[in-house]
């Protein structure tokens, strides 16, 4: 006969059950008042792009020479903070954002990110496609997709602000120089001051843009521009655009082309250089005009912008413009009073408009009204 | 004693005893209690971190340590006095080394890794520029007490100066060159690294709008020891006053050749020439040179009194510009997270909305980019100390 303590009528396995449930519901208690509530695989109210587009030829009013024009957004499609969106050939839409990545597809949000595991890095800046693999880089590397999450690639780079795909070659803008990558040999070629003979002005390079055979790199204090039908370590491939020749003094935060004029995103307002870019190669000196608030912007703080079919779209702190073809600006505005988001990256799939914003990412259908 | 003793023996049979009672589910509970106990307590949640960036190493880590012991004082007073909400401030101290590859690392780690709630440093425009780029980017706010450069704060809405920028000083100088030396030309040789040519300009504009003219810049390279080929220039134009603009250690090889050229007009410099490493490195010929005075303890009265004295106290040490005002700065910060200590968007908001204040440097307070809006004091370096001007001399 077993001789157990009548030490307490509830047996004790009990005790240890009781002491586990104390611990899992305080646990849970702790971690939801501290974190914010799980964001993955949520399902959001679903505006099917598709369905939009199709739409379009009975809702195209042609617009007034309002200089503000509502328009339906998408819901808020809750993410961290985006800083740059690509859209895959399917209509997959990815976000590099402050805490990793995110897609949305058929109206779900997946985010990866280095606290589930399932992105290797704290943070990304851009997106690129490549051969069918999607490359995401950020100030700690390059991470690659593979099935159902990110890895660390083998293309050894960091502090990475911007990335450029160009055909077989990939581009990187760094803190330490310009890397070029290309489909034969996954070993980054270091382009910097030193290996430019000074053709490069500074190391640290940002935004990237590529129009033509030309390569602009946002820098420090000028917009430095290699032609690349030369080799960069000839210092005569290499030509730069002082910002303080531009009356520009703050730092500029991206470069976009309309077809016709190189435009400048700064903290002080939108910039648009002059000559055209097809006079660049003469020997005129450059200039730039000026637009602010003055101008029917949103706000100065101009974040990004995009040319796309001869208008740029222009992603401020507090909302969307649209510089169109005739020079007019225009607001692009919810038709619902909502609070205008700060917009930090955008990306154009046929005619819908993916705009990355402080919140997460949203889009409008261009194709519902006319810029005139 | 034996009345204590006995009592903890009572309390180690009692406890043994009801031990002996436990069956094995029991006993291993205990154990998990005390892990369950353990997690529960939020150890992290406790303190404040605060990263803090500078180049303790290179030529400017005299300057630098000096703003850590600010930095240091204001945590150890804040600290000692209860801490903000219960927590205590933890500096997290990074060495940017000088190097600007290294600067963006300790920013990038500060905010992605140790996920600080704010960031004090920032000392060369370019070192400055690289911390506010990635503080905007993840809404991280960032405070510097040393970069005076005009466009820091004001391009950033997460950048907050507490030093009087470039434009605060410049304005100052032009004053004085205006109502006291009554000039009508000057030069000015500036550093023709990243931005030195953006403020000289800046400093031109104000002047010339004030009447004087322009002889000439003079662009010189931190690199160079010898400056004979500018000073020659420098010789022919003969202005009523020269403006250096650049780090002290150029400044006083340029004050030391200008003098062994009898240039005999005035010399101006900002707030790097009011530091003792410029007086101490230009010696007797730093003597009459007019400068910018980020701090004058008079302004801040019997704050600044025990502000020095302290400091003094704890590291033997005479309190210069960058310790105050980085004291100042943590203190600034303070006020903020005594509403809030986590969300730093609502941190930003905090700060953007502190318009006014009375600090060991005095009256003080941000315009609307977070802009530090004291304005700049001259003073004259006298006994290789920067002697701020009296009543008498204003006028």
């Amino acid at each position: 006969m077993t001789n157990r303590k009548p030490s307490s009528s509830i047996p004790g396995w009990i005790h240890l059950l009781f002491i586990l449930a104390v611990f899992f519901i305080l646990r849970q208690v702790s971690t939801t008042s501290r974190e914010k509530p799980p964001r993955k695989e949520t399902a959001y109210v679903t505006i099917d792009t598709s369905a939009l587009l199709k739409e379009t030829t009975q809702l195209i009013t042609p617009v007034k020479s309002s200089s503000v024009i509502p328009t339906p957004f998408s819901n808020l499609i809750t993410t961290a903070p985006v800083n740059d969106i690509l859209i895959e050939p399917d209509g997959s839409v990815w976000a590099a954002t402050e805490e990793g990545a995110a897609t949305y597809i058929n109206g779900h949000i997946t985010e990866y990110t280095s606290a589930d595991g399932t992105f290797p890095f704290e943070q990304a800046t851009s997106l690129l496609l490549s051969k069918d693999t999607l490359f995401v880089s950020g100030f700690y590397g390059v991470a690659k997709r593979t099935k159902n999450k990110f890895i660390t690639s083998n293309i050894d780079i960091s502090l990475i602000w911007d990335s450029l795909q160009d055909g077989a070659s990939t581009w990187f803008s760094t803190q330490t120089g310009l890397y070029l990558v290309t489909e034969k040999d996954e070993n980054p070629v270091k382009i910097d001051k030193d290996s430019t003979n000074n053709g490069l002005r500074y190391n640290w390079c940002r935004n990237l843009l590529r129009t033509g055979s030309k390569l602009f790199i946002i820098q420090d204090s000028c917009l430095s521009i290699w032609e690349l039908s030369l080799p960069a370590s000839n210092p005569n491939s290499w030509k730069r655009i002082e910002y303080s020749d531009l009356n520009i003094n703050s730092p500029v935060n991206s470069v976009g082309f309309d077809g016709t004029h190189l435009w400048l995103a700064t903290n002080s307002g939108l910039f648009r250089i002059l000559p055209p870019l097809n006079e660049f190669g003469m020997p005129i000196k450059h200039s730039a005009e000026l637009f602010t608030t003055l101008n029917n912007l949103p706000s100065n703080k101009i974040n990004t912008v995009l040319g796309h079919k001869g208008n740029l779209w222009v992603g401020t702190e507090q909302g969307l413009a649209v510089v169109t073809q005739g020079g007019s600006i225009k607001q692009i505005v919810p038709d619902k009073p909502y609070r205008p988001l700060p917009i930090r990256a955008l990306s154009f799939y046929g005619e819908i408009l993916w705009i990355g914003t402080d919140s997460g990412l949203q889009f409008i259908n261009t194709a519902m009204f006319q810029l005139t | 004693m034996k009345k204590r003793d006995n009592f903890i023996i009572a309390f180690i049979k009692n406890l043994t005893k009801t031990l002996k009672g436990f069956d094995i589910y029991q006993l291993s509970a205990i154990p998990l209690l005390m892990l369950v106990l353990f997690l529960l307590l939020d150890f992290q949640n406790n303190t404040i971190k605060i990263g803090v960036i500078f180049p303790f190493t290179g030529e400017h880590s005299e300057r630098s340590k000096q703003a850590l012991n600010g930095l240091i004082l204001a945590r150890d007073n804040i600290n000692e006095a209860g801490g903000i909400q219960g927590k205590t401030i933890e500096l997290l101290i990074k060495d940017t080394e000088n190097n600007l590859e290294k600067t963006a690392q300790t920013a990038r780690d500060l905010i992605y890794k140790n996920h600080v709630t704010a960031i004090i440093g920032g000392f060369l425009p370019k070192d400055a520029r690289i911390i506010q780029l990635l503080a905007e980017r993840s809404k991280t706010p960032f405070l510097t007490p040393i970069c005076t450069h005009f466009d820091i704060a004001k391009s950033s809405q997460y950048t907050f100066r507490t030093i009087s920028d470039d434009i605060a000083q410049f304005e100052a100088l032009v004053n004085y060159t205006n109502d006291i030396l009554k000039a009508k030309s000057f030069i000015i040789i500036y550093d023709n690294e990243l931005y030195g040519y953006e403020s000289a300009k800046r400093y031109i504009d104000l002047a010339q709008k004030a009447g004087q003219s322009l002889s000439v810049t003079l662009p010189v390279s931190n690199k160079e020891l010898n400056f004979k080929e500018t000073l020659d220039v420098l010789k022919v134009y003969n202005p009523d006053y020269t403006l250096i603009l650049a780090p002290e250690k150029t400044s006083a090889l340029l004050v030391l050749q200008l003098r062994e050229i009898k240039y005999e007009n005035t010399i101006l410099g900002a707030n790097r020439m009011s530091s003792q490493s410029f007086i101490r490195l230009a010696g007797m010929d730093s003597e009459s040179v007019v400068v910018t005075l980020p701090f004058n303890p008079r302004s801040g009265g019997q704050r600044a009194d025990y502000f020095l004295s302290a400091y003094n106290e704890k590291f033997e040490k005479i309190a210069n510009a960058d310790a105050a005002i980085s004291y100042e700065a943590m203190m600034i910060l303070a006020i903020a997270l005594r509403q809030e200590t986590a969300d730093r968007k609502i941190i930003r908001e905090i700060l953007g909305s502190l318009h006014g204040w009375d600090s060991i440097i005095g009256a003080g307070g941000f315009d609307k980019y977070g802009n530090q809006v004291r304005p700049s004091e001259i003073a004259i370096i006298k006994g290789k100390q920067a002697v701020p001007l009296t009543m008498e001399e204003m006028f």
